[in-house]
This record gives structure tokens, C-alpha cells and sequence, in this order.
């Protein structure tokens, strides 16, 4: 797994590439305390390049849905593709998550 | 400069009760008595060895501390002795000086690629002689430690491989017997962990004659940890339970209280599962899912019918409500419930082996019996993957309705 961050607008996009799995907890959990503690408000999940989810991928999803909620920021997942897309669908993250085509989309729902 | 002050003699003495213990391996006596004598008066326990095999005896059998070693001996030399050591697993990390009467470099350099530890002359002063045996023998005091703690290591590891079989004994004692379950259902069933534990569990709770529930629920995450809260999962989902604690046999109301029981952990660990009722007389079956995807019936006619809805997995949001679907079973139609760890099974380039191709499977093996053709597709993700070990567990429930 990789992973790439920048700002785009309001928010703070992470940007992933190829699988993320369990192998990728402790990064991701890494980068998702990282950008809380910097006081991000709006947080950018970009999957348009992953490749594959497993299981602890949708918890570590779940539990920072969970996070974001309770300190009352935004958490956004964009462009899904695929098998991801499909496995993300199977798993309802959408109820946890908003799900949207582009990085655009989703910060445009945040202003709005 | 002056030089260093050397310790007194009975600094062997002081670190230990027992002396240390030094094998002089030499095939002069004179050499050999003298070092010895020397060594004594530094407070060591000496052996003496005249020749190189005697020597390899001796070490084997008294495993001294250190081991001072002529260079130039008949039959086996001082650099052979030292690779006969290191190659013996049980003598290797033994510590070796080897002693010669010339000290070019090319010669110690020699003697260190052979297995020495140290280098020692023969014209080497009394203080240099008490400096490297004490140098040595703080290297095998390091080294004796060292073992010690790996010893322990060991120990401990294989008292925890023996508690985890113990503990995977009991997981796989949940699971169901396989053949009939109830009168014309018959369930066959494979259980590969990945690890010693694994976190995937299946059952049947049968319901009178005609009636039973079924379920494969699959744990995120491998090990203890998974195992047990699987563990506790499944005695939540015994009929027993389910009739005290739920009171209804209705798939959706079953998940949506496991669902309240069961949330989400803090390490992001939980639960998929689909939980099924089979009602044998009006052959319904009615099923309920928690983001599982490895559900579908086989129908005796050959079409492949996925069990699959979108869903929430259990504890991801305690308010969730789950509800049932429903289907109908007909005789010599099967059911197969299944772990994704199957169906995600990866080539060695990544890509994975996929619904697609399991149902592909499944419908080529046809009405092959059924304690067939779970084996045979467990046989095609293997050489799917190109390796016996699955990554993830996989389970895999097949049942087969004959009435």
C-alpha cells in the first residue's frame, strides 16, 4: 500500500494506491491520527487506485468513520473502482461514509 | 605508558563459584603444562588435550567455557578442529583461540576464516596471554546468556504452540459433525486456518425435525483474539441461547441483536455473517447477511443462485436493523456458505481467484457427491495460488437437501 497526502480546497485528501490490507493497518492508522492531531475537518480518502480491500481495511474504514463522526468532522471516500467498489458496496460503507466521484464532488457536498 | 594492571588470579574465581573452565588442546607437553599451570594460577579449571580428535571429545563432553588450540598438531590441525566446531550445531558457538608460533597476518587472517575467535602467539607476554583469555571468556559468559535466554525462548514457545493447538482443538470441537443433521440434510464441511486459531466458525442449530438454523460467520483479523470472539459469537448462536436471549428464529432479529451485542473493537475488528433458517416443510429457506459475501445455492438444474445482500457488517452501527430474504430449496439443491478467504485466495502476480471462478467450479463438478466437491475446490484455489497454506482462513459449510 501507498500512500500520498496533500491539501485540495478545505480538506485534506489521502491519497492510497494498489491493495490495502491488513499489511497497511499501522500506516493508515498512523496517517489517520496524524491528520486528526493536525486539526484536519474535512478528511479526502482517495480510491482510485486501490487495488484490493480485505477485511481489516474495512474496519480500520469503519473505525474512522467512527472517529470522525465523534469529533464532528467530515470523512469522504472517493472513486472506488472495481472489485473495491463491489466489496465496499457488499460491506454498506456508504452508510458510514459518503461515497463520491471525485475529489471535487466531495469537497463541493462539504461546502454545500 | 604504563601498563594496564591485569586483574589478580582469582578473578575467574570471584565471577563464578565455580571456576571457568579452559581445554588446552596441544601437542607439545611442555607447551601444554605450561599454559596450564598458568591458567591455574589465574583461578581456571584446566583440561588438556595432545591431539586435535581427543580435543573435539573432550569439548563435546565437558563443553569448557574456552578452548586455547595449537595451530601446527598431527592428524587434525588446530584450523580444522575449528571447522569441525563450527559445523556441529551443538559446539559451534564455542570460543576458540588459536595459538601458533608465527603470527604473519595472512596466517591469522587464515585461522579466523576457519572458525577462530582470537589469535594468541606463543611468545605472547603473560599479560597479553591473561588479556585474551579474559576477553574470551566474557565473550562465552555473552554467549552461554545468550543461549540460555533462546533456551527459554523456546521453552515458552512451544508451552504457547501447545496451548494454541489446545485452543484450535476446542474451536474446531464447534464445529458440526458432518453427515445427516437432520433427516434428509446432510452437511459436509472444510476448516483450513491459516493460523493455529482461526477466527471463521460455522454451525447448524437445529430446530425440531423440520426446521434448523445455519450460519458462517467470519472473524477480521487471525490469531487468539479473533478465535475467541468468534468462540463467543457462536454460544450466542446456539438454539439454546437464541431461544432465551432472542426469542425468535428469524434471521434478520437474530443479526440485529448479535449486531447490538458485538460492536465494533477498538482495534477495528469484527464480524460478517450470514445466518439462515431452513424450514423443510414448505422448503423456504430465509437468510439474513452482516457484509458476508459467500453465500449461494447450487441448484440440482445447474444455475448458481449468490445469497447476497449489502449490508452492514455486525458492530459497525448498533442501530442497524438487518431483515430477512427469502428463497425456496428444493430437494437436491445445495447450499454452500463460505469464508472469503477462498474466493480472495491471490496468485502469486495478485490477482485473486474470485467469485467467479469458485462458481465456475462448483458448476463444473456438477452432482459430483458433495464430500467431493468441496475438496476438489479447495484443490483449484491451491493451484490457483501455487501454495498449500491459504493467507486467510477459509471455511467452507456445504449442505444438501434430499426431502
Amino acid at each position: 500500500m501507498q500512500m500520498t497526502q496533500r491539501t485540495f480546497r478545505e480538506a485534506v485528501v489521502l491519497e492510497i494506491a494498489d491493495e490495502f490490507t491488513y499489511g497497511g493497518r499501522k500506516d493508515f492508522k498512523a496517517a489517520m491520527e496524524k491528520v486528526q492531531q493536525a486539526g484536519c475537518r474535512h478528511l479526502i480518502l482517495n480510491f482510485k487506485h486501490v487495488t484490493f480491500v480485505d477485511s481489516a481495511a474495512i474496519g480500520l474504514l469503519a473505525l474512522a468513520a467512527h472517529q470522525f463522526k465523534a469529533g464532528n468532522r467530515t470523512l469522504s471516500l472517493v472513486s472506488p473502482q472495481g472489485t473495491v467498489k463491489q466489496i465496499l458496496e457488499l460491506a454498506n460503507i456508504h452508510k458510514m461514509i459518503p461515497v463520491f466521484p471525485s475529489e471535487d464532488a466531495a469537497a463541493g457536498a462539504k461546502a454545500a | 605508558m604504563p601498563p594496564t594492571p591485569i586483574p589478580s588470579h582469582t578473578q575467574a574465581e570471584a565471577d563464578h563459584a565455580i571456576p571457568q573452565t579452559v581445554l588446552v588442546v596441544d601437542d607439545e607437553p611442555v607447551v601444554r603444562l605450561s599454559l596450564s599451570a598458568r591458567l591455574k594460577r589465574l583461578g581456571y579449571h584446566v583440561i588438556e588435550a595432545s591431539d586435535g580428535r581427543v580435543g573435539l571429545d573432550l569439548l563435546r563432553r565437558e563443553r569448557p567455557d574456552l578452548t586455547i588450540l595449537d595451530w601446527m598438531m598431527p592428524g587434525m590441525d588446530g584450523p580444522t578442529f575449528c571447522e569441525q566446531v563450527r559445523q556441529d550445531p551443538e559446539l559451534q558457538s564455542s570460543q576458540i583461540i588459536l595459538m601458533t608460533g608465527h603470527d604473519q597476518p595472512d596466517q591469522i587472517a587464515e585461522g579466523l576464516a576457519r572458525g577462530a575467535d582470537d589469535f594468541l602467539s606463543k611468545s605472547a607476554s603473560k599479560q597479553e596471554i591473561t588479556a585474551r583469555v579474559q576477553a574470551g571468556m566474557r565473550t562465552a559468559k555473552l554467549l552461554r546468556t545468550l543461549e540460555q535466554a533462546r533456551d527459554e525462548i523456546q521453552r515458552k514457545q512451544e508451552a504457547l504452540e501447545r496451548e494454541l493447538q489446545s485452543a484450535a482443538e476446542y474451536v474446531e470441537s464447534l464445529l458440526p459433525l458432518q453427515g445427516h443433521v437432520l433427516p434428509g440434510v446432510r452437511v459436509v464441511h472444510a476448516y483450513r486456518p491459516s493460523l493455529a486459531l482461526g477466527g471463521d466458525l460455522f454451525n447448524v442449530v437445529p430446530w425440531g425435525d423440520r426446521l434448523m438454523g445455519l450460519y458462517l460467520l467470519d472473524a477480521s483479523g487471525h490469531g487468539v483474539s479473533p478465535a475467541l470472539r468468534s468462540a463467543s459469537l457462536s454460544t450466542f448462536l446456539r438454539g439454546d441461547s437464541l431461544l432465551h436471549q432472542v426469542g425468535s428464529n428469524d434471521p434478520g432479529v437474530i443479526l440485529t441483536e448479535a449486531n447490538k451485542r458485538f460492536p465494533l473493537t477498538e482495534d477495528g475488528n469484527y464480524f460478517t455473517i450470514i445466518f439462515a433458517r431452513l424450514d423443510l416443510d414448505s422448503h423456504r429457506l430465509s437468510y439474513a447477511t452482516a457484509g458476508h459475501g459467500g453465500a449461494f445455492i447450487h441448484r440440482q438444474s445447474g444455475t448458481i443462485t449468490r445469497l447476497t445482500q449489502p449490508g452492514l457488517p455486525l458492530g459497525f452501527d448498533i442501530t442497524n436493523i438487518y431483515s430477512a430474504a427469502e428463497t425456496i430449496i428444493e430437494p437436491g439443491d445445495r447450499l454452500f456458505f463460505l469464508s472469503d478467504g477462498l474466493y480472495e485466495a491471490p496468485s502469486p502476480t495478485g490477482e485473486r481467484w474470485g467469485q467467479d471462478r469458485l462458481e465456475e467450479a462448483v458448476h463444473r463438478l456438477g452432482q459430483a457427491p458433495l464430500e467431493d466437491v468441496i475438496p476438489a475446490v479447495i484443490a483449484e484455489a491451491i493451484r490457483w495460488q501455487e501454495q498449500d497454506l491459504f493467507p486467510d482462513d477459509v471455511a467452507v459449510m456445504g449442505l444438501e437437501v434430499d426431502v
